[in-house]
């Protein structure tokens, strides 16, 4: 029998630290990279369901268990959707990460750092995520701040914060070990979501705990940041349904998913406030990120309402954004040789740089959840119902999409104002013709979701006690 | 175990964190690091077997050295002053760190009858101190070596307090693999600026 675990950890851990020593070969690294995580999710997408495969003649059986050091390694089926998703991710990132400056690392350990998240999901018990996460962090720092760079404050920060919610997970996991059937106002049991929750206000830079957001974004290279914070945005959020899912004290206290709904809608207008008001364009990744967070904890918190198959439905199309975006201001910042991105520096950015200029503008329009555009379905049916908890939530969710609009507005006018000074650039072939048809298939999938996004709720397979227990 | 090697053992630890918290200087705090390491050594034995307790010990000294070595390779490492007159920033932090440390033990026995009934008092009182004072040491300082000499201390506080709850060898091989990780991520921040991309 092949283990799974294998199959989506242990060839990707092996192929990328093999890979370390060779990154002075660029192309064949990354070229690697590409395919094995390409194949990696394709592999993940079409597995069948009784995990057993026929060919050649011959059946070949797989072991979703690996055993190690006394403790279990277990990829279901139900977790594959994920395990897709996250080399997906990989997979968009590297294939065309040639063109931009980042680190030379960047291919190995974005490999490496697949297979750990999905070695966090699948680690039984699984609170021992805590440690792998940490090790994440670490893994991802010569990414963040590659070699020649000074240091930076962005980065310490985000260091110490994520390192200090390890201990908060691990102890809470420990407190609650065997008291699952204690009465949900037991202070043993407040004490341990406190830390629990607590514990991932830090991992997923819930407001107020977000400042290295906006600070790492600014800090490091746009194609870097989106990359790592977008699959840390899918494998936490995931791996909080896990305890929403595993532990019935914490899904059954009191006001914990009107809590969550509180929390999101906050993330959702700070960051647009936050997003309306920043003046170098750098940090605005980190403010999405806080959004975007924040729309995922609402679905959560909407989670008896059915809010769980949108916060599913929101991966795919919010990677969108994210890619369009990112490489749009990387393209700006490599090929352009953008150094500041200021506001005052993009002054008639529309004359020298057309397209890039509208891979920015739709793909913040697209997160705002403008109508046409890839997350309108999805927020619509958030919105709606936020709308049906409680009217009020409008008011919130309205400042946080004005605010961004109201950003939009101003983006335009800069761009759109006379040029300071010519720069050098003609936009290649090669990013007119990305940017072109990645704002078609944000559209696309903006009028067609019914056709693109269904098979991505399965992410949220996994979860049945959850789904059974409150829908 | 006798009180008397665990005092001793906790007074070693807070002597050491408190180093590392106030003095700046290279080579004094990673030799406070290094003898941190020995004094959580000893109060690990009352909760592991020596062989387990040995390898916290023997990754802490080997992330020291790691980055020892990488500082005298940089070229960055000073003479030692050990009489160096004391600044109003170390008195202060000094005074903040004794004021930590009053304030855990002040707090130990509630803590013990809350929230850790197995564990040992001098245990409790080491552990919870050091990550007190890790904590302070991060918040206060933003040099990369201190951050990671904070961040270990921190590490190996919660190690020492979460080895007095459970045993797990797989938990054993990711704290080893999160001490040398952050050890090698220290030496990368002490390097990287003055790194040549190729």
């Amino acid at each position: 029998m092949i283990s799974m675990p294998l199959i989506w950890i242990g060839l990707p851990l092996l192929i990328g630290t093999a890979l370390i020593p060779f990154t002075r070969y660029r192309k064949i690294s990354i070229g690697i990279v590409s395919v094995v995580s390409l194949l990696l999710a394709i592999v993940a997408l079409i597995f069948p369901s009784n995990l057993a495969i026929e060919a050649f003649g011959r059946r070949y059986e797989f072991n979703p268990l690996l055993s190690l050091l006394g403790r279990l390694i277990q990829v279901d089926y139900s977790d594959l959707t994920t395990i897709a998703l996250l080399y997906v991710l990989t997979f968009a990132w590297n294939f065309i990460s040639l063109r931009f400056k980042v680190s030379q690392y960047f291919a190995p350990l974005s490999l490496v750092t697949a297979a750990l998240w999905v070695t966090m999901l699948s680690v039984e018990p699984f609170l021992y995520a805590a440690v792998i996460v940490t090790i994440i962090v670490l893994v991802s720092v010569p990414l963040i701040s590659p070699r020649g760079e000074t240091d930076q404050p962005g980065l310490f920060r985000y260091l110490i914060l994520q390192t200090l919610a390890k201990p908060l997970i691990l102890l809470s996991g420990w407190m609650l070990a065997g008291i699952g059937s204690a009465p949900s106002a037991s202070p043993l049991i407040i004490r341990a979501a406190v830390m629990v929750l607590l514990g991932f206000a830090l991992w997923l830079a819930v407001f107020p705990l977000h400042s290295w957001l906006p600070m790492i974004s600014f800090e490091s290279h746009p194609w870097v940041t989106s990359m790592l914070l977008g699959g840390r945005q899918l494998a936490l959020l995931v791996y909080l349904l896990h305890f929403f899912d595993q532990f019935a004290w914490l899904r059954n206290l009191p006001n914990i998913f009107p809590s969550l709904q509180i929390i999101g809608l906050i993330m959702i207008t700070i960051g647009g406030l936050s997003v309306a008001s920043t003046k170098d364009f750098k940090r605005l990744f980190g403010y999405f990120f806080l959004i975007e967070t924040g729309y995922s904890l609402l679905s959560i918190g909407l989670v008896t309402s059915g809010g769980l198959d949108y916060f599913a439905l929101l991966f795919v199309p919010r990677f969108l954004c994210y890619w369009l975006w990112s490489f749009s201001l990387a393209e700006l910042a490599d090929q352009a040789g953008f150094t500041e991105f200021s506001l005052e520096k993009l002054k008639g950015l529309f004359f020298n740089a057309p397209f890039l200029t509208v891979g920015l503008f739709v793909s913040v329009l697209a997160m705002a959840g403008a109508p046409v555009f890839v997350l309108f379905p999805v927020k619509r049916m958030v919105w709606m119902l936020a709308g049906s908890v409680d009217s009020r939530w409008l008011i919130l969710l309205a400042i946080g999409t004005i605010a961004m609009i109201a950003f939009l507005m101003n983006f335009l006018r800069i761009v759109l104002s006379p040029i300071n000074q010519k720069i050098n650039y003609n936009e290649s072939l090669f990013a007119k013709i990305v940017v072109s048809g990645v704002v078609l298939i944000i559209v696309m999938v903006g009028i067609f979701p019914h056709v693109f996004l269904p098979p991505w709720i399965h992410l949220i397979d996994p979860f049945t006690n959850l789904l059974s227990t409150l829908q | 175990m006798t009180p008397t090697r665990e005092i001793l053992s906790v007074g070693l630890i807070f002597l050491c964190a408190l180093v590392n918290l106030t003095r700046r200087q290279w080579l004094t705090n990673l030799i406070a690091l290094a003898l941190q390491y020995i004094g959580v050594f000893v109060l690990l034995q009352d909760v592991r077997p020596i062989t387990m307790a040995f390898v916290p010990l023997f990754v802490g000294l080997m992330t020291t050295l790691t980055m020892l070595v990488t500082l005298i390779g940089s070229g960055k490492m000073q003479k030692p002053v050990f009489f160096e007159q004391v600044s109003m920033g170390e008195v202060f932090r000094a005074i903040a760190g004794l004021v930590a440390v009053i304030f855990v033990a002040l707090l130990i026995p509630t803590i013990r009858r809350e929230i850790f009934p197995t564990t040992g008092t001098f245990i409790l009182l080491g552990s919870l101190g050091l990550v007190l004072l890790s904590l302070l040491q991060v918040g206060m300082m933003i040099e990369p070596l201190y951050i990671t000499i904070g961040l270990l201390s921190m590490l190996s506080g919660f190690q020492l307090l979460y080895a007095s709850l459970e045993t797990s060898a797989l938990l054993e091989a990711l704290f080893v693999a999160l001490n040398l990780g952050l050890g090698l991520v220290g030496a990368f921040f002490l390097v990287k600026q003055e790194d040549v991309v190729p």
